[in-house]
Order: structure tokens, then sequence, then C-alpha cells
């Protein structure tokens, strides 16, 4: 069957960096695995719409992102630093940069609101380009721009040494 | 090129990735890095920093049953998605066979009881005047191929001829003796070989062929006594 030839090597071509977008964007590895398979649940049974097998990638990330949005109103979730709050973190003097922890880091994004998480995640996972990144949050590249250097600047606060809970609100 | 122009520069500069700057832009922001120690020291720093965060940001452990665990789930979504076109369709085909149903239930006539009363009253108390208002109404007036006494009419209406519903007349004349008149069209019978004749020893049958209407009339009589079923001489009905 050759849909099916398609959607593994889909799945094979793609698992990964879902997962990985997936964990991210929760926190959370059940959540993670749950939203990838609703992702590959919702993307294959539409593979026929794909135009474009070039733009597989994005396409599964934006599938992704929208259940994971859809979940997250659906818990009314709000734990998250409010936008305005980001420029309170200023970029610390230039050192040499401490070897991150992935936990704490995870902890910085979960405080983060998904407005600046999702252009961070992406801007890491150094899969997307900018304008990519602004196509799948359908927003001008200026906004993406913006929303990332602040973000960037609160996650440097957030992973120096001994600014762990500098002016961080409570979860 | 001056600093702050560059550091605004810088953020669209991501280092081992196709730049989006234009190749103008980038030339430019390339010739300050060189001269620049500030903006060259700023950029390592902040390469060095994203190289940190990015290999946490990607160092998650992917399960290593999830690739067979989505395969599988595949499977089973297409078994799924066949099982449920084909119940979509049997429930649409159930729904139709439904629907149908009461179409006919809905649409059924109502047995009009006073009706059939009235049409036999008026048939027993004006045979003759009920007879020739139903040929009139059937426009087979003129395709009447006798004189009939109308007033002998028993019954005027359709009967399963052989399966067919055909416009009929029952003349009841004296002494048990009936004839049957069926008015038929070519469509609805193969008439070509039917003819005139004494058919038992107590009925014989009649035939007229092209009559006023393109019908063909057929007269079944029991009795030896044609002439029973028409008007007598005088006779005004
Ligand atoms: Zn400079």
């Amino acid at each position: 069957m050759a849909a099916a030839i398609d959607a593994h090597a889909l799945i094979d071509a793609h698992y990964r960096s879902l997962y990985r977008y997936a964990y991210r964007l929760g926190g959370s590895a059940a959540d993670a695995d749950d939203l990838v398979q609703e992702t590959f649940g919702k993307a294959l049974p539409r593979l026929a719409t794909l135009r474009e097998p070039a733009h597989a990638k994005a396409w599964l990330f934006r599938i992704l992102r929208n259940a994971y949005l859809h979940r997250v109103r659906d818990e009314k979730r709000n734990r998250c630093v409010p936008g305005e709050n980001l420029d309170g973190y200023a970029a610390p003097e230039p050192a040499p940069p401490p070897a991150v922890d992935p936990a704490t880091l995870q902890a910085a994004l979960d405080d983060l609101d998904e407005t600046f998480r999702t252009p961070l995640i992406l801007f890491y996972f150094e899969d997307f380009s900018y304008r990519e990144i602004a196509d799948q949050m359908d927003l001008p590249i200026g906004t993406v721009m913006s929303r990332l250097a602040r973000a960037k600047n609160y996650l440097r606060a957030k992973l120096s040494p001994g600014n762990e809970t500098d002016g961080l609100p409570a979860r | 090129m001056d600093c702050p122009h560059a550091s605004l520069l810088l953020l669209f500069h991501r280092p081992g990735r196709p730049s989006d700057l234009v190749p103008a832009d980038a030339a430019a922001l390339d010739a300050h890095l060189a001269a620049c120690p500030a903006c060259a020291g700023a950029l390592a720093a902040r390469t060095a920093q994203d190289a940190a965060v990015g290999a946490a940001m990607n160092a998650v452990p992917v399960p290593v049953d999830l690739s067979d665990r989505l395969k599988s789930n595949l499977a089973s979504q297409l078994r799924w998605a066949w099982r449920r076109t084909a119940v979509k369709f049997a429930l649409a085909a159930s729904l139709l066979v439904a629907a149908y149903g009461a179409f006919v239930a809905y649409t059924r006539p109502v047995l009009d009881l006073a009706a059939l009363a009235d049409h036999q009253d008026r048939l027993w108390q004006a045979p003759g005047l009920t007879a020739a208002d139903w040929l009139t109404e059937h426009r087979l007036t003129d395709a009447l191929p006798e004189a009939f006494d109308l007033r002998l009419a028993t019954f005027a209406g359709r009967r399963d001829l052989q399966g067919v519903p055909t416009l009929a007349l029952r003349l009841d004349a004296n002494g048990r003796q009936t004839a049957w008149v069926y008015f038929l069209r070519p469509a609805d019978h193969n008439l070509r070989e039917i003819a005139t004749g004494q058919y038992t020893s107590n009925v014989a049958v009649r035939v007229y062929r092209d009559l006023p209407g393109g019908w063909t009339v057929v007269v079944a009589y029991t009795g030896n006594h044609f002439n029973a079923f028409l008007r007598g001489p005088g006779s005004d009905a």
C-alpha cells in the first residue's frame, strides 16, 4: 500500500524532532508521547493533501503546536510569565557560558509564555529559519525577532549561576 | 557601519546557517566584525551560549519504541478508517431504507369507507347515469362498441385482468346473465391472436378492434342472449 509506505517514511524522518519539540513545549515525557501520537494521528489521514513533501516538517510541527495549544486551552493552564515582564531580564555581561543543564532549561521554558517559548525552541532546534518560525506562528517576522531577542535575554538570565530566583514569578 | 547597527544585524546572523541578511548587509557586517573586537566578542559569546543552550534543548531522550508504536497506531488507524467507511455506508443505506419506509407509510392513502359507500350507493340508485359518467370520465364513451344498456351496470372501475389493472364495466341482466366489458390497450397485452368465439358452454367472447381512441374492447358474457345487455327498441337510457 503506497500510502502506508509514505507514512512510515514520514514517521521515521520526523518523530524524533517532533518528540523533542513536544517535550520542550509541554515539559513532560508522557504529554510529549501523547502529542506526537496525536500529531501523526491527525496528519496521516491528510497526507494526500500535502502537496510539497519538502514542507512536511513545518506542516507536522504546526499540527503538533495546534494540538498542544488545544490541550493547554482545555486545561486552562496559566502558570507562565506574562510577556510584558520579560524586559526585566537584562543580558548579563559576556562570560564563558556554563554548560546548560537540560532540566534547568526545561524549568525556565515551563515558566515562559507559549508565545515566547515556541520561537525559542524552534530557534534552538536550528531546523527552522526566522521566516519559517514566523510562518509556523502566523506572525510577522519582526514580531518573531523581537520575541526571540527578549526570550533569549530571559533565558540567559535564568541560566546564569546565581540568577535562578532573580525576579522570577512563582509558578 | 557603527556598533548599534552591527548589533541589530547580528540578530539576523546565525553562524553555520544561511544568513537571513541580504548579501550587501552580510558583507558590511562581516567587515565590521573583522574590525571591531567588541562586536566580534559579543558574537562569539552569543554563539557559544547559543551552542550550549541548543545542545541542552536537543538533549531530550526519545523513547526507543515510539517509532514502532506510531506505525502500529497507523495500521490500526487504517483498519478503523476502512471499518468506519463501511459503517458509514451501511448507516447511510439503512437510513435511506428507513426514510423510504417512512415516506411510504406517511404518504399511503387513508381508506375512505364513506367514499366507497357513496360510490356504491350512487351506482345502485342510478346505474345508468353513474356508468355513463364513468365512461365520460375515462373518455370511453366513443369506444363503446355496442349500445349497451347502462342501467344494468353493477360495476364500473379497474379490475385485475391477468395481472393488469384494466378498465372494466359489468352488466347484470335477468336470469344470472353477466357481461364483463374490458377496455384494452395494445401496450398492456398482446392482442394479436385473440378472436371472437364461444369459449366454454356458458361463456362467449366478442372482440372489437380499432375503436376510437385506439381501444380494443373484449366482452365476455354468459347466457345465449347477447341482446339482453343491449338497449331495447324504444329504450332511451
Ligand atoms: Zn562594533
